[in-house]
C-alpha cells in the first residue's frame, strides 16, 4: 500500500494530461505521440530486465496496446507515467517468472582478449581506492556485457528496482508506486540489490 | 531511535548516494563518513556500483513497435464481432449479444461434435491410469502453431495470458525463433484463453494438434486444427467409468471442474 501522502504528490503533466484525453477520443494523432513520447524510455527499462531485444520489443508492443485499452480506466490518481511504467513492469515480471531461456553464454566462454581487457578495466574500476571516476566509464560493449549479464544474475524484483532507480532515475517514492509496495520496501530492495550485484561482479571478475 | 527502529547502515548510505535523506539524515551519514573509514569505504563501493548502471548505453525503441502496436489495436476492433466462446463473453464486460451468441455457440457445438466424434472418442477413450484412478491431467495436448509474424503473434499470447489471469499456469521456454508455453490450468481458463487466442488464429500458416491416446498407445493428429476444435475436445469430459456409461456414449457434460487440463502451444516461424 503507498502513503497517502506520497500518492498526492504526483502530479498529472499537463502534456500528457491532454494527450490523454484525446487518446479517449479516439484521436490516433494522440494515440502515436504518447507512444512515441514514451517508448524508448519503456523499452529500455523492459530491456535491462529482459535482457533480449525480440522480448523487450514485444512486450513494449504490448504494454502499449495494453495502456491504450485501459486508458479510459485511467483516473490520474498517479501520474500517467508511473501508471504506463507499472504496467510495463509488471508485464516484464510476469513474463521473466515464467520464462526459461535457453543458451546463455558464460563468461568463460568469452576470453578473448576484448573481453579480457573489459574485466581487467571494470575490476579496476572496483576496486580502485579512490573516488569514482566516470571517465572509467567511456562506453565499452564488452563491459557493459559483463555488467548485464551481472545484473541478470539478481533477483528480478531486485534487477527491476536497481533499474528504475539507476537507468530510468526515478525517486524512491515513485518506484514504490510502480511496483506496488511500502517505500521502505524499496530502500532494503535497493539496498540488496546493489550490494549483490557487486558480490556477482566481483566473483565473475575473478 | 531505538536500535530496533534505526535503518540499516546499507539503506542509508543507499539513500544518501540517491538523494533520498533529510536534512538531518545527511548531516548524520556525513559524520559516518568522516569518522568511520570503513563506511567510507563502502560508500565507495556503493557509488561506483550505481555508477556504473547508471552508464549502461540506452538503445532506441525499434521501429516496429508503432506498427505492431497499431495492429494488434486493429485486430482488438476486427475481433470484436461476436465469437464462438459463451463463457468468455459471460465473464468479460459487457456481455453483448448473448443471446445471439448463446445460438452460435451450441450450433457450433452440435457441428463440432459431428466432425470429431472419432477424434473424440480417440482421446477420451479410457486409459490405464484413468481406470485405476491415478492423479491425471484431464487432457494433455500439444499443439504446433507457424507464423510468418512471430513478434506480432507472441505479444498477443503473452497478453492473452496477462488478462485472463494465467501467468503462474504457464511456463515458456524460448529457443530461436521457436516458443513453448506449456499451459496446465482449468478447463474454463484454457477455454477463455483460447477464445483470445481465436482472434489470431488466421495469422497462423499451420496449426497442428498432438494428443497422446494412452488407451491405444498412439498419437491422434489434427491438422488444420483450430482454436474452437481445441476448446471443445478440452471441454468434454473422460467418461465416468463407475457409472456404467460406455466410453463411446456421447459425453453427458457431467463436468468435473478442478480437473486440470495441460496444454503446451509451440510457436515457431519468422518475424
Amino acid at each position: 500500500m503507498i502513503g497517502k501522502d506520497v500518492t498526492e504528490a504526483v502530479n498529472i503533466n499537463i502534456d500528457d494530461a491532454v494527450l490523454i484525453e484525446r487518446c479517449r477520443q479516439g484521436d490516433s494523432a494522440a494515440i502515436e505521440r504518447l507512444i512515441l513520447k514514451y517508448q524508448n524510455r519503456i523499452y529500455n527499462v523492459i530491456l535491462r530486465i529482459c535482457a533480449n531485444n525480440d522480448d523487450a520489443a514485444e512486450l513494449t508492443q504490448d504494454t502499449f496496446v495494453k495502456i491504450i485499452e485501459k486508458i479510459s480506466e485511467f483516473e490520474g490518481r498517479s501520474s500517467f507515467y508511473t501508471w504506463a511504467f507499472r504496467i510495463a513492469v509488471n508485464l516484464t515480471l510476469n513474463y521473466c517468472q515464467r520464462s526459461v531461456r535457453h543458451g546463455s553464454t558464460s563468461l568463460d566462454a568469452e576470453n578473448d582478449e576484448h573481453t579480457r581487457q573489459a574485466k581487467q578495466q571494470l575490476k579496476e574500476f572496483l576496486t580502485d581506492e579512490s573516488c569514482p571516476d566516470p571517465a572509467m566509464l567511456a562506453q565499452n560493449k564488452e563491459m557493459y556485457e559483463i555488467l548485464g549479464k551481472a545484473l541478470m544474475k539478481l533477483d528480478d524484483v531486485h534487477r527491476a528496482v536497481v533499474i528504475l532507480r539507476d537507468i530510468e532515475g526515478m525517486n524512491y517514492a515513485r518506484i514504490a508506486q510502480v511496483l506496488d509496495v511500502e517505500l521502505g520496501t524499496v530502500k532494503s530492495r535497493l539496498s540488496r540489490a546493489r550490494s549483490n550485484l557487486r558480490n556477482i561482479m566481483e566473483a565473475m571478475l575473478q | 531511535m531505538s536500535q530496533r527502529e534505526k535503518p540499516d547502515i546499507e539503506e542509508l548510505l543507499n539513500s544518501f548516494i540517491d538523494g533520498e535523506l533529510t536534512e538531518r539524515e545527511r548531516t548524520e551519514v556525513q559524520r559516518l563518513i568522516t569518522h568511520d573509514e570503513q563506511v567510507a569505504k563502502r560508500l565507495r563501493e556503493l557509488q561506483k556500483t550505481q555508477m556504473l548502471v547508471g552508464s549502461l548505453p540506452r538503445a532506441e525503441a525499434p521501429a516496429q513497435i508503432m506498427n505492431g502496436i497499431k495492429a494488434s489495436l486493429e485486430r482488438e476492433k476486427v475481433s470484436d464481432e461476436p465469437v464462438w466462446s459463451v463463457e468468455r463473453f459471460e465473464k468479460r464486460a459487457g456481455a453483448r449479444h448473448l443471446l445471439a451468441r448463446k445460438v452460435l455457440a451450441a450450433a457450433a457445438m452440435i457441428g463440432l461434435v459431428a466432425i470429431f466424434g472419432g477424434v473424440i472418442y480417440t482421446i477420451v477413450a479410457p486409459d490405464a491410469d484413468y481406470r485405476a484412478g491415478m492423479p491425471t491431467v484431464a487432457f494433455s495436448g500439444r499443439v504446433e502453431l507457424k507464423t510468418n509474424a512471430l513478434m506480432e503473434v507472441n505479444a498477443f499470447i503473452n497478453r492473452a495470458i496477462e488478462d485472463n489471469g494465467l501467468s503462474d499456469c504457464v511456463s515458456l521456454e524460448s529457443r530461436g525463433n521457436r516458443r513453448v508455453y506449456s499451459i496446465t490450468c482449468s478447463r474454463e481458463d484454457l477455454n477463455l484463453l483460447l477464445a483470445d487466442l481465436a482472434n489470431i488464429w488466421e495469422r497462423f500458416d499451420s496449426s497442428t494438434l498432438f494428443v497422446e491416446a494412452k488407451s491405444q498407445g498412439k498419437q491422434v493428429v489434427v491438422n488444420g486444427v483450430s482454436a474452437e476444435q481445441i476448446s471443445k475436445l478440452i471441454t468434454i469430459p473422460k467418461p465416468d467409468l463407475t457409472s456404467g456409461v460406455e466410453p463411446n456414449e456421447k459425453p453427458t457434460g457431467k463436468q468435473v471442474p478442478q480437473k486440470q487440463v495441460h496444454l503446451s502451444i509451440v510457436v515457431a516461424g519468422s518475424e
